[in-house]
């Protein structure tokens, strides 16, 4: 049995002539909880789609559970729950019925579990579906999802558009599936917090183009930022391997650099700063930074770099103007 | 599957309901105006006919509609996924959609049908309502939702580009009825309906399977996409040529030979052929132009204008079947009399029915009239073979007797008896100097009996003889008789030649002589390439020599050739013809190109496309993808985004740039990011 439940091999897909996905290598460790990390048109639910098989890749391949993508078997299916991002139900019927629609599909169903989280979510068996909240809906869709215990649950952006309370609740039952230590889960979210709260693993797609694909922890490790201040001007800066973005202000340059090393520091002590050091980052923060606009920014225009096509004026704020 | 169907049921069951409520009120409404009153009193039978047609339309209204609002809504990305993602194949799937939407159909089709027989039978009172009839109005319905059903899925799937292509496969549905709806047996009806539905079936199959991306889809789904949508696209064509052949001032000729509708004639020895030249702006009228042949001399006697008044044809030995959707072809019925009977091709019987209180009275058997309360159990009242003709109603020409009927139609005489293993092929019956004489066709002679059954002569037939789809027979005298046998037979694709021999015989059965007659060929040579790359175009069930499934809807479908190929503009047809080769043959040069074909190939594909026309493109479609491209970083030339290798250059497609942030692990990293990739 193979190490990873999702193994992609240049997987690449073209709509039109833009390329939505390009070229990309992802391997999804069994029994991890795998954070699948974007902007919006990043090209996560449509890496996610062509995993399921409902969008053909234009180049390479990618297996699920050892299955070929493109020709999942319906045995295969049945070990893989998946939660689409608009939280889809078949509005007309109760929520009993949907349970009972979805398990006449499936060999295995645990109706303690569509229970369990069907009363998580304080659901009326008798409530049509298209009544419920976005929340409700999603905790229905959830509770179909995991009641036929897949050995992998892919959920696209399943807080997408819910309340904290809904979102806390997502992220528990998501907890709950998780206690066997063989299942896996790959989740697409902007909500960087969740993803802390419960990812072992992140990838991070830009542009199609997967930048990033590691554990958490060494996701926060490689990002960093750090704030050199200086007398007077601010210097030029070298060319720093890994640098994410710089923001210059007066007598000081915060910096954020990717795959900090031994030489990003020699370069940047180079520099002769009065005070260096490294300024602590959330998630949030260094996901922000990494899939920011690149490049350096600056507060004051009178002391911008010469480097326009990097330069970014973001506020025109002189401090040492203020009363 | 349970699951599907019974969730189909319940999403779209409403909509169902609905629509066999509305239909019900249409009956109740068209009934009345339509049936309820002077029609019905004019000609009762004649409401099978409109009910087979109300079915029709109400099926295929009714196919079409559930086919989009089972797929339509569907068709959101998610909503799209969270059916298809379940541990269930897509056929499945599919299956379980297309059963719950047939059943629909059958419910909508049977709700208004059995409000129709309420209304008929009860409300009405007509006792002439059959349970066979009823059963063939709804199967008819039933079969036209069927084929509009898949099409209208098919519609809903695609996803066409070009506005109003999605119409295509509808287009496809309404002429496969339309022309189903035209064959004379409801076997054929069933057989062709079949035929289509499997190509029908697969396309929407592959459809949904793929959702409508023809590059996804299997080659047996895609031929079978490309055939509905490209009989689609021909007929959209034909009718846009049509449209446009009526504008032009010149005449299109609709051949067919139409010498059985003569009335009987004898006493002179000419045959006839008939060509209906239309020309709107010659007093808006159809002309009739005749090539008339002196069977005794054998030669083409001359070109004659409104040929009809010759008369120079006996009535040639085609068997002509009522049609499914006529209830009986015996009618007799005086103006002035409320009881007109009919024959009952179910029953076979003679039935009478009484106008006044709309109720059937009795019945006529071979052996005379019944009573309706005193009808025998044993089936002696009921005629046991075929009804071949009936000759204006003074006799019945069954396939194992012909029976001489009087003026009231409740005495019967046993005119001719047949023998067991050879019956009747057809009964003509015909006036020889006003003496009534009866020509029978067997399946190895030709037989004459006259009015009181005896036989007066028997030729024997040849072999060759015995193919003929035509007979005929001049009788020039008592003792002088031209037999004539007919038969189509294909010399190209779409090109017929009339195989037509002749047997001069005497009075007494002696064959005299025996020769041929040169009908030529139907087209020019100047259309036979023309003729030849729409061969493959024209679905199947339109082609005349499907006559193995039916013989006499070639009539019909020689006229839609005849608006291509008979065009009697020799100039526009060499126009048309040219840019017909010209269309196809780029057509394939561009896809075989697109496709990225060596040189060799795509001149492979031109020439196939010269000699079978869309055939061949369809072929060239269905084998080769149909990939995006874009430029080459090294080359400059235009590759296929699918292929890792550049044709031209052989150089893979450029990995992601890389910049030095990329946070890779060593354990998720390929061989390729290995090289370039941070760890």
């Amino acid at each position: 049995m193979s190490d990873y439940v999702i193994e992609t091999h240049g997987l690449t897909r073209y709509y039109g002539g833009k390329c939505v996905v390009d070229t990309l290598d992802l391997k999804v460790p069994r029994g991890s909880i795998f954070g699948f990390l974007g902007r919006n048109g990043a090209g996560k639910s449509t890496t996610i789609r062509m995993l399921l098989g409902l969008v053909e890749p234009t180049r390479g391949s990618a297996t699920i559970l050892g299955h070929d993508c493109q020709n999942l078997p319906p045995v295969a299916r049945e070990r893989i729950g998946y939660l689409a991002e608009g939280h889809h139900v078949y509005g007309w019927m109760t929520v009993g019925e949907c349970g009972r629609f979805q398990s006449s599909f499936y060999k295995h169903w645990n109706q303690s579990i569509f229970d369990g989280v069907v009363d998580h979510f304080n659901l009326d068996r008798k409530a049509k579906a298209g009544d419920l909240s976005r929340g409700q809906r999603a905790g229905l869709c959830l509770a179909m999802t995991m009641a036929p215990e897949p050995e992998l649950l892919i959920l696209d952006d399943p807080a997408l558009g819910l309340d904290p309370v809904a979102r806390r609740s997502l992220l528990q039952s998501m907890i709950y599936v998780t206690r066997r230590s063989d299942r896996t889960i790959l989740f697409s979210s902007h909500l960087l917090a969740e993803v802390e709260r419960v990812a072992d693993y992140v990838a991070v797609l830009d542009y199609g183009v997967l930048r990033a694909s590691c554990p958490l922890e060494m996701f926060r490790e490689r990002v960093r930022q750090f704030s050199l201040r200086f007398d007077g001007v601010t210097p030029q800066l070298p060319g720093i391997p890994g640098l994410l973005q710089a923001f210059r202000a007066a007598g000081e340059i915060s910096l954020t650099i990717a795959n900090y090393d031994a030489r990003s520091e020699e370069l940047l002590r180079s520099l002769q700063p009065v005070a260096f050091e490294e300024v602590p980052l959330s998630l949030e923060d260094a996901f922000i930074s990494y899939l920011g606009e690149r490049g350096e920014k600056s507060f004051f225009l009178d002391q911008a770099p010469e480097k326009p096509e990097a330069l970014e004026t973001v506020a025109v704020v002189d401090e040492e103007k203020l009363p | 599957m349970k699951a599907m169907i019974w969730k189909e049921l319940r999403e779209c069951g409403t909509w169902a309901v609905l629509a066999g409520a509305v239909w019900c009120i249409f009956n109740y409404f068209g009934y009345h105006t339509m049936f309820s009153t002077e029609d019905v009193i004019r000609d009762p039978l004649r409401i099978w006919e409109g009910k087979i047609i109300l079915n029709v339309v109400l099926g295929a209204v009714a196919g079409g509609m559930l086919g989009v609002i089972q797929i339509l809504p569907e068709l959101r990305r998610d909503q799209w996924a969270f059916l298809l993602h379940r541990p269930a194949s897509a056929t499945t799937l599919f299956a379980g959609k297309a059963i719950a939407g047939i059943l629909m159909l059958i419910a909508i089709i049977s709700i208004s049908e059995a409000f129709g027989y309420y209304l008929l039978r009860f409300h009405l009172k007509l006792e002439i309502v059959s349970f066979w009839y009823l059963a063939v109005a709804v199967s008819i319905g039933i079969l036209a939702g069927a084929v509009f059903y898949f099409s209208a899925v098919i519609a809903a799937l695609r996803p066409a580009k070009v506005f109003g292509s999605r119409l295509l496969s509808l287009i496809t549905a309404l002429a496969i009825v339309v022309v189903l709806f035209l064959q004379p047996s409801f076997w054929q009806v069933l057989l062709c309906t079949v035929l289509c539905l499997i190509g029908l079936v697969l396309a929407a199959q592959s459809c949904f399977e793929a959702k409508g991306e023809y590059r996804r889809m299997k080659t047996v789904g895609r031929v079978a996409l490309g055939s509905t949508l490209l009989a689609g696209g021909s007929i959209f064509g034909m009718g846009v040529i049509a449209f446009l052949s009526a504008l032009v001032p010149r005449g299109f000729v609709a051949t067919y030979f139409d010498s059985h509708n003569l009335e009987p004639y004898s006493g002179s020895y000419y045959r006839s052929d008939y060509y209906n030249l239309y020309d709107q702006f010659m007093d808006s009228q159809y002309y009739s132009y005749s090539v008339a042949y002196d069977l005794g001399r054998n030669v083409s006697m001359q070109m004659l204008k409104n040929t009809r008044e010759v008369r120079a044809e006996t009535r040639t030995a085609v068997v002509t079947k009522p049609a499914y959707r006529q209830y009986g072809r015996y009618i007799k019925r005086k103006e002035e009399d409320d009881i007109f009977s009919y024959y009952d091709t179910v029953g076979k019987r003679i039935v009478f029915y009484s106008m006044e209180n709309r109720r059937i009275i009795g019945y006529s058997g071979p052996n005379g009239y019944y009573d309706v309360n005193h009808i025998p159990a044993d089936g002696s009242a009921q005629f046991s073979g075929e009804l071949l003709s009936d000759a204006g109603g003074n006799y019945l020409c069954f396939t194992d007797a012909v029976f001489q009927v009087d003026s009231s139609g409740r005495q019967i005489k046993r005119l001719i008896d047949g023998e067991a293993d050879q019956p009747f092929q057809n009964v003509v019956p015909v006036n020889v100097g006003k003496i009534q004489r009866f020509w029978v066709v067997k399946s190895n002679a030709i037989e004459q009996y006259d009015a009181e059954g005896k036989r007066l002569l028997s030729v024997p037939l040849g072999p060759e003889e015995r193919d003929g789809q035509y007979i005929g027979a001049v009788s020039v005298d008592a003792d002088k008789h031209f037999l004539w046998f007919g038969r189509i037979t294909k010399t190209w694709p779409g090109v017929h030649h009339l195989d037509s021999k002749c047997a001069e015989v005497t009075g007494t059965g002696k064959v005299l002589s025996r020769f041929e007659i040169d009908f030529g060929e139907q087209e020019g040579d100047i259309v036979v390439p023309f003729n030849m790359m729409f061969a493959g175009v024209v679905w199947p069930m339109l082609r005349n020599d499907t006559h193995l499934l039916s013989q006499q809807n070639w009539v019909v479908i020689d006229q839609l050739y005849g608006v291509f190929y008979r065009a009697s503009d020799i100039v526009v047809s060499i126009n048309t013809l040219i840019a017909a080769i010209c269309l196809s043959v780029m057509s394939a040069w561009l896809f075989a190109r697109r496709a990225r074909l060596k040189l060799s190939l795509c001149c492979l594909w031109m020439g196939l496309t010269l000699l079978f026309g869309a055939v061949a493109l369809i072929g060239l479609l269905a084998l080769y993808p149909w990939p995006g491209h874009l430029a080459c970083g090294q080359c400059k030339k235009l590759r296929d985004i699918e292929n890792e290798e550049c044709p031209h250059c052989h150089v893979p497609w450029p990995r992601p740039q890389r910049d030095g942030t990329e946070i890779i692990s060593r354990d998720f990293q390929s061989h390729a990011l290995a090289s370039g990739g941070q760890e």
